[in-house]
């Protein structure tokens, strides 16, 4: 259960790129256009390092590889939606429907996110044509990557059934957020009336459906623990700097239980992360989904405490505006609470015993 | 939960057989929450008898030496299959301080000693103490005061310890004491192996806040021990100390099978409780309980999980084994208050209540969960070796 040798290269290799690439200052800026976040370049660039074809069946991708590289993206603080995207070219090869794209997100050339309901909202509805078309109604209120992606992989319900639709994005209504995070695009997309080819889509059975649920879930909980990380670095950098009373805070005993807090909890919610991921990888999708809920549980509660506790012990110079530790303790929060909050993951859990 | 090795594979395999030895031999009744000692003598000698068994069956001390029944080859994974399997069916684990006596005596005990002292912790016939603390020495257990005084071919031992689980039954004793008081306190400690009849050591039985007795006070005048009785070399207790404690490995392997038990048996209590006229299971805040110990249960099996493998890949870090200690004490100290709280006004009930729920098990459990975040390293104590040597705080 150990990471491989292979993956912590790989950590260390999006590490270093994402920490060149990552400028936290634009997403300061006020009103920081999509733009300014992040470019075509760097799209490409990272599809060159492999990040967005970790997890096409062909390149023997894992979700145990993703997981490294999404815990990178929460620590740089990225906007980047490598993961969404990595996930979209996997399910595409998978269900065999829009090649090109998922070969174009494979090596750079578009970005691909999912786009599915909220848990607690109501599904995108789909309507199936006679000519092979289907008509989608509905919205989606929370795309990360939205604005930035050429292509949507919508997830939608046919009645009971459950199917996969690729739209281009310029189909569809796409409204910029305003949200906590300032660190990453996420939009609201609206469905309603976006009629897709045949060819373009196609019923999946709940292996597909869940696993891409489970996986978008995944994905915000291991963002929080790198974020989390990142922020126990910063937090254990400054109390071994700042003096007060003569002496650095870091020995003050009150700080060294909270810095110490911080750790155990980002370690038990990293540990829990890679084990889902590892779950995913095995298939069942019954044990997939307990080891996500609790991911989701145990990082949800313990990423926010981890990144509060940071908040208490930069004092105010971690509440100016201009320090990067509340773009992180935003970034953590929005992970808590989209694709299942922590009371949705401890619901699951409780009904899914016994 | 437990680790799973697969079945089919060999430890699958040694699952299963444990699972069908524990079945035949371990005593029939159930074990209290925690370390505890026997209530009477007919259960010590039934513990003796099951604790005996699992050595003679190769389950127990397989990683001694081979001189010593120790098995050739041995995967240290088998122990943790083993831990989880007497777990698993409740059984008693431990008899008093013998495995933590054993694997000083292993590392740095004389030949003399080992072959004296080690075939009687194989066959149970010996029982050891674990005598550390003292009244003025837990958490700073290097501030003890009790001396061993050399005294021509031994030493004579004067003071006091204290919290001595299992001194009224046992016959041996693990004792750390300051030989030399003029070196720094680390250094001027001895740990010895001595018998608990020697004259002068007196032993007083205390009772515990959960009203059974399980620990003591031991009152050393002028006990004479022999030479032959340090364990290493005389100044080196502090280091024998500390790697006989970090033996127990096995510890979190089983206490998560314990509070898997304790969460399932809980769950389905809850299923049978009403609040407010509602069963409890469809009470939102009962569910989001449930839902949230289910994780966090899962988090403590791998944090022992993975503490495992890196100690296994030599890879172990400073901040495995208090993580895993922290994590397990308190998450077992919530899910006691838990299940004392959902009971309501019956949650105040006790053993010999006819009332009580479960003959009084969780109120037993409730009232023993603080022994894990005190004992062993408290968990402010736990905080301060990762913050200071994990994080590289300043001290
Ligand atoms: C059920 C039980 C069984 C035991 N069995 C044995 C046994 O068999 N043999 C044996 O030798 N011992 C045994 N012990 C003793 C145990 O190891 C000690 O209780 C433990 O080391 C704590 O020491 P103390 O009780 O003196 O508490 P103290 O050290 O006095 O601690 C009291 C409080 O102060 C806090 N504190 C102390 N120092 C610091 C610090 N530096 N920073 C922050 N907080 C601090 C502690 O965390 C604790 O909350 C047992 C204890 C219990 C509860």
């Amino acid at each position: 259960m150990l990471l491989s040798d292979e993956q912590v290269s790989l950590a260390e290799a999006a590490r270093d790129w994402l920490a060149e690439r990552t400028d936290l200052a634009a997403a300061r800026a006020d009103g920081a256009a999509l733009a300014a976040l992040y470019s075509a370049d760097d799209v490409r660039a990272a599809a060159e390092l492999g990040l967005t074809s970790l997890l096409r069946p062909a390149e023997g991708g894992t979700f145990a590889d993703l997981a490294v590289v999404v815990e990178e993206l929460g620590r740089a603080g990225s906007p980047l939606p490598l993961g969404q995207a990595a996930l979209v070219a996997r399910l595409l090869d998978q269900i065999g429907i829009g090649a090109a794209v998922s070969d174009a997100v494979a090596d750079g050339s578009a970005l691909a996110v999912p786009a599915a309901a909220e848990p607690d909202d109501a599904a995108i509805g789909g309507v199936p044509g006679a000519d092979g078309t289907l008509t989608l109604a509905g919205r989606a209120a929370i795309v990360v990557g939205g604005l930035g992606a050429a292509w949507l992989l919508v997830s939608a319900a046919i009645g009971d059934d459950r199917a996969l639709a690729l739209v281009p994005a310029s189909s569809a209504a796409r409204t910029a957020r305003t949200t906590l995070d300032l660190s990453r695009d996420i939009a609201a997309v609206d469905l309603h009336g976006v009629t897709v080819p045949a060819g373009d889509w196609t019923r999946v059975g709940a292996d597909v459906a869940d696993t891409l649920d489970q996986a978008l879930a995944l994905i915000h909980t291991l963002d929080a623990v790198g974020a989390a990380g990142r922020l126990l670095d910063m937090t254990v950098g400054y109390v071994k700097e700042r003096e007060q009373f003569g002496r650095p805070i870091g020995s003050f005993q009150a700080v060294k239980h909270h810095a110490a807090t911080m750790a155990v909890d980002i370690e038990a919610s990293r540990l829990c992360g890679h084990d889902a991921a590892r779950a995913l990888d095995g298939g069942d999708l019954l044990s997939a989904g307990t080891a996500v809920a609790v991911a989701g549980s145990v990082a949800g509660e313990g990423t926010s405490r981890a990144a509060s506790t940071a908040l208490q012990l930069h004092g105010g110079m971690g509440f100016t505006w201009e320090h990067d530790l509340h773009l992180f303790l935003r970034r953590i929060k929005v992970d808590e609470l989209v694709r299942g909050t922590t009371r949705q993951h401890r619901e699951r859990l409780f009904a899914t015993a016994g | 939960m437990s680790v799973d090795w697969g079945s089919g594979t060999e430890l699958g395999e040694l699952r299963a057989r444990v699972r069908a030895f524990v079945a035949g031999h371990a005593p029939g009744r159930a074990a209290r929450a925690g370390v505890r000692s026997p209530e009477n003598a007919a259960e010590l000698a039934e513990l003796r008898h099951w604790i005996a068994a699992l050595f003679e069956a190769g389950y127990y001390g397989a990683d001694w030496p081979l001189e010593f029944g120790g098995a050739a080859g041995h995967d240290p994974r088998r122990d943790v299959v083993v831990a989880e399997e007497i777990a698993r069916a409740r059984a008693p684990m431990h008899l008093g301080g013998n495995g933590l006596a054993a694997s000083a005596l292993i590392r740095f005990g004389s030949d003399e000693q080992k072959a004296r002292l080690l075939p009687a912790i194989r066959s149970c016939d010996d029982l050891w103490c674990q005598l550390f603390s003292e009244p003025g020495a837990g958490s700073d257990l290097a501030g003890m005061r009790t001396r061993a005084v050399p005294d021509g071919d031994g030493y004579v031992v004067t003071g006091q310890k204290v919290w001595t689980t299992n001194g009224h039954w046992a016959n041996r004793g693990y004792l750390l004491a300051r030989t030399d008081p003029d070196m720094p306190k680390h250094k001027g400690i001895t740990a010895f192996a001595i018998d608990m009849d020697t004259p002068g050591i007196d032993v007083r039985p205390l009772r515990e806040l959960t009203g059974t007795s399980d620990f003591n006070e031991v009152f050393f005048d002028g006990a004479r021990i022999p030479a032959t009785a340090v364990i290493g070399t005389p100044g080196q207790g502090w280091i024998v100390a500390n790697a006989s404690l970090a033996e127990e490995r096995n510890g979190v392997s089983a206490a998560v099978v314990d509070l898997q038990l304790a969460w399932e048996d809980l769950y389905a209590l809850a299923q049978k409780i009403e609040i407010e006229g509602r069963p409890a299971v469809e009470q939102a805040d009962v569910r989001q309980r449930f839902g949230a110990l289910r994780a966090e249960i899962r988090a403590c099996a791998l944090l022992g999980q993975s503490s495992f493998a890196r100690w296994r890949a030599g890879r172990e870090r400073v901040i495995d084994a208090p993580a895993g200690k922290l994590w397990f004490s308190e998450l077992n100290l919530r899910l006691h208050e838990f299940a004392v709280d959902l009971l309501g006004a019956r949650g105040i009930l006790t053993e010999g209540d006819l009332d009580a729920v479960d003959g009084g098990r969780w109120q037993d459990a409730y009232l023993y969960a603080r022994a894990y975040t005190i004992a062993g390293g408290s968990s402010e104590i736990m905080r301060n070796l990762i913050a200071e040597r994990a994080l590289g705080l300043p001290r």
